[in-house]
């Protein structure tokens, strides 16, 4: 179950807000003896997260208060990857990046995407503390301080 | 140091803050860091890396920042280095090498890392030459060398400070450098030292590096290993450096701070079980070696005498001797407060001359002999005439011992002077006029040549104490018409 | 003070008369002890006492009254002294107070006289210190004007100075101000122009290549734990 959930977490986003479900599942674990988690159940957890729920919490012996807190656990231990664009991608580009990454790095890991309009175009990625700028904009403001004076001297003749 | 994008660029590596506690970071990422590197935060604070771990990174911070949870920081991958050179001199400086004294640095031709290993043992050499300090109790009963490392300890006011001034200045004036680190201080005591060194013309010899108390705690405790760095560049020039570290008691509950707040297991006293290495691995960079010397007089504080605290105890273990300053005697009036019979010197005596040794025995011996006098009197007993008259030479050391903080006398007069007293000189003088006929005789010494010619000519021709004394009992006039005249 | 003196003569005199009285009266008791006693002598030779004493006594009551006598007429002629020289007295301190007041009012009358003159000397001579004042003060302040009117015009041609270099140093900060706002406004718009320049597909097609590279590189191979240990 565990993998099944966690590869269809792809950002930080999306492990925010299963978080949150996750702990308002938590909160009603024991409402109105046990009968409020059903219907919090149907109508919180979001519907490819249901099913994988329901299916779990009716084997038996489950024990749902543990279930639920090892899969949080899970979730939080996510390792992230951040990349900043210089566009705001479509939910397909979003998907071919975590394909790439995910088959870089391991199933386990969610993309957090930042949005920047001054890298110009390409990417900067940080993963584990190593940081790669695969931008234009550090090349573009080389290129504009070593021209900065001629361009200064065009405008002012 | 660099922008922040350029290491950013250049190593590729980032981190972010995860926590903060007062002095300390805690941060993740920068995978490749390693302890006791210098990282640079977004905002330009600068911090150093304490100690990892698989999770995080402690750093403790150099700068007084305002950081966020979230804020980046990168390696630089460098260690902490200061500006040295010449210019250094006359200056006040922090422990990161920015002046405190308004003007930029220059003539900083060199840069050097704060914290490296002690020299090993190929590069050391037997201490040789004595170091005056100018004050008559320590130059003849516990006299220092160059390259001594003299642990400087007694409670608080009983003059620690004014003996070391004292020092400092002697040695300035014979050409060495000075360097006066104090640690965690009130501001104006830095300036009143700035303005000391100026005051007495010593400005152009010395150099102070100087925290004050309200500093971030990893500042403060970079103090002492930035002192000692600038000593190391003034020894490799070839020179004589005298270096002072006031005080080390404040470095130490300094790093109980910042060891407390990295949770580290407290061990006695709450001190952290590594504070012994953390002053050893400083003092051991003193001592005298085949380029120059540091003579490092560490100053510790203890609390109503007590010589057996645990931290004066580390100094003790890992210095050459110390020198205790009894607040009994200070109340008693006696300046500087030197007890010599508490007081020790490990390497200052081979630095001696034959005549100097002898001295310093009779001396000693003669110390020892009137204070069991002393004791004696107490019982109210009478006393036979020998007793007497050691009781009378013995209050006329005294005097000779007492010295005015601001004067430094050279040690063949002082050598002199004893030799006088021995042979009975001042044995009919009275006390209130024996002090006034002492110092016409230093500045006999001090501004006439001839006067100055005979006594070193004397104390080079005299084989021992007897000698010197003998010749004086049979040749006193040279010394009493100075006197009188 | 004469009429003190006569007194105090008076007094003397007075005191010396009655002296000579006291060594009069002395004398006399001496006297009358010796014949006392002579008389002693012959009363024991069979003379009587009373008789002796009683006759002592009326010599003695006889030169009393004697002395009495002279002492009043002493102190009668004191008096009559006394009071001829009162009057004398009286006669030449009037005589004297008149001399005086005399002596007086002539100066009174010099001194307003002398006054007068000064008084009327003053406007000529204050004249004459007022003119010679006014004119010293007038070269004084002509001097002083010239001073400060030169003084004013150096600080002015300072100050004007001073403000053209300020204007001129203001001038090139904001040039250069003018200048980094134009670079950067030019920079701001080559970057927009250079976004727009680049499509959806290619700015995904570069992510991609970038992803690959980072992964060529390393970036998502590094094994974290192992590093932090060292």
């Amino acid at each position: 179950m565990f993998d099944q959930i966690l590869s269809k977490i792809r950002t930080v986003d999306d492990q925010e807000k299963i978080l949150e479900e996750i702990d308002v599942l938590l909160s009603s674990l024991y409402q109105d003896k046990g009968l409020g988690f059903e219907s919090t159940l149907k109508t919180s957890a979001r519907a490819w997260l249901y099913p994988l729920l329901r299916e779990e919490f009716s084997k038996e012996g489950a024990n749902r208060r543990n279930l639920l807190l090892n899969l949080k656990q899970k979730i939080e231990g996510l390792s992230k990857v951040y990349i900043t664009l210089a566009f705001e991608p479509s939910e397909d580009a979003l998907n071919r990046f975590g394909g790439v990454i995910r088959t870089s790095v391991r199933e386990d890991v969610i993309i957090s995407v930042a949005y920047d309009p001054h890298l110009i175009g390409g990417v900067q990625i940080i993963y584990n503390g190593e940081f790669r700028d695969f931008s234009f904009k550090r090349i573009f403001e080389k290129e504009f301080e070593n021209t900065r004076e001629q361009i200064l001297k065009s405008i002012k003749n | 140091m660099k922008d922040f994008n350029y290491y950013l660029d250049s190593l590729g590596e980032i981190g972010f803050v995860e926590e903060l506690m007062h002095s300390l970071i805690y941060a993740s990422g920068l995978p490749r860091v390693h302890p006791g590197e210098l990282v640079l935060f977004e905002s330009g604070d600068l911090g150093q890396v304490f100690s990892l771990t698989p999770e995080k990174i402690e750093v403790l911070l150099l700068t007084r920042a305002n950081l966020k949870v979230g804020s980046k920081l990168v390696r630089t991958d460098t260690r902490m280095q200061i500006p040295v050179g010449v210019g250094l001199l006359g200056r006040v400086i922090d422990p990161l090498g920015n002046p405190l004294d308004g003007a930029k640095l220059t003539d900083t031709e060199d840069v050097r890392t704060v914290d490296i290993a002690p020299p090993k043992i190929v590069e050391r050499v037997e201490v040789q030459k004595p170091l005056i300090t100018g004050v008559t109790l320590v130059d003849l009963v516990v006299p220092l060398g160059c390259g001594q490392r003299e642990l400087v300890i007694g409670d608080r006011k009983t003059g620690k400070t004014d003996f070391l001034l004292q020092s400092m200045v002697t040695q300035a004036k014979l050409g060495s450098i000075c360097i006066y680190a104090q640690i965690g201080q009130k501001q104006f005591d830095i300036k009143k030292m700035s303005e000391f060194f100026a005051e007495t013309g010593i400005k152009k010899n010395t150099v102070l590096v100087a925290s004050s108390s309200s500093d971030p705690a990893g500042v403060v405790f970079q103090t002492p290993y930035t002192a000692m760095t600038i000593a190391e560049y003034f020894r490799d020039k070839g020179l004589d450096v005298l270096l002072i570290l006031d005080d080390m008691t404040t470095h130490a509950r300094n790093y109980r701070e910042i060891s407390l707040l990295a949770k580290r297991f407290p061990g006695r006293a709450s001190y952290p079980g590594d504070i012994f290495y953390v002053h050893a691995r400083l003092i051991e960079r003193a001592g005298n070696f085949k380029k120059g010397s540091i003579t490092a007089l560490p100053v510790a504080e203890s609390i109503l005498g007590d010589l057996s605290g645990y931290i004066q105890t580390n100094l003790m273990a890992m210095t050459d001797g110390h020198i205790f300053f009894d607040i009994e005697l200070y109340n008693q009036g006696k300046r500087p407060s030197v007890n010599p019979f508490l007081s020790v010197t490990r390497v200052g005596h081979q630095t001696q001359t034959d005549l100097q040794r002898d001295l310093s025995r009779e001396l000693s011996s003669f110390l020892v002999t009137y204070e069991k006098m002393k004791q004696f009197m107490h019982f109210g007993a009478e006393v036979g005439e020998t007793a007497k008259k050691i009781l009378a030479l013995g209050n006329k050391v005294d005097s000779f011992f007492n010295q005015s903080p601001t004067a430094s006398i050279p040690l063949e007069i002082n050598m002199i002077i004893l030799g006088g007293l021995w042979a009975g000189v001042w044995s009919e003088t009275k006390e209130a006029d024996l002090r006034r006929q002492m110092e016409r005789l230093v500045l006999a010494y001090n501004t006439e040549g001839s006067f100055k010619k005979q006594v070193d000519d004397l104390i080079t021709q005299s084989k021992s104490f007897s000698d010197l004394v003998n010749f004086i009992r049979r040749n006193n006039e040279f010394l009493t018409s100075k006197i009188t005249g | 003070m004469i009429i003190e003196q006569t007194s105090f003569y008076i007094i003397i005199l007075i005191a010396i008369a009655l002296i000579i009285l006291l060594i009069g009266v002395v004398l006399a008791y001496l006297r009358m002890v010796g014949k006392y006693l002579d008389l002693k002598e012959v009363g024991t030779e069979g003379v009587d006492p009373q008789t002796i004493i009683r006759q002592a006594q009326e010599k003695a009551q006889r030169i009393l009254e004697n002395a009495q006598y002279d002492a009043r007429e002493t102190i009668s002629k004191a008096g009559n002294f006394l009071d001829i020289n009162q009057n004398l007295v009286a006669k030449e301190l009037q005589r004297a107070s008149q001399i005086y007041a005399k002596k007086y009012e002539q100066i009174l009358l010099v001194t307003q006289d002398n006054i007068i003159k000064t008084i009327q000397t003053i406007p000529e001579d204050s004249k004459k210190v007022l003119l010679s004042e006014i004119s010293a003060i007038r070269t004084l302040l002509s001097g002083q004007v010239q001073k400060a009117a030169d003084e004013a015009k150096n600080l002015v041609t300072d100050a004007y100075k001073k403000a053209e270099m300020e204007v001129e140093n203001y001038k090139n900060v904001r040039m250069r101000e003018i200048d980094e706002s134009i670079v950067m406004i030019l920079k701001e718009v080559a970057r927009k122009v250079l976004a727009k320049e680049i499509s959806q597909e290619e700015h995904e097609k570069l992510v991609l290549k970038a992803l690959e590279e980072a992964k060529r590189q390393g970036v998502f191979g590094t094994n974290t734990e192992n590093k932090k240990q060292n």
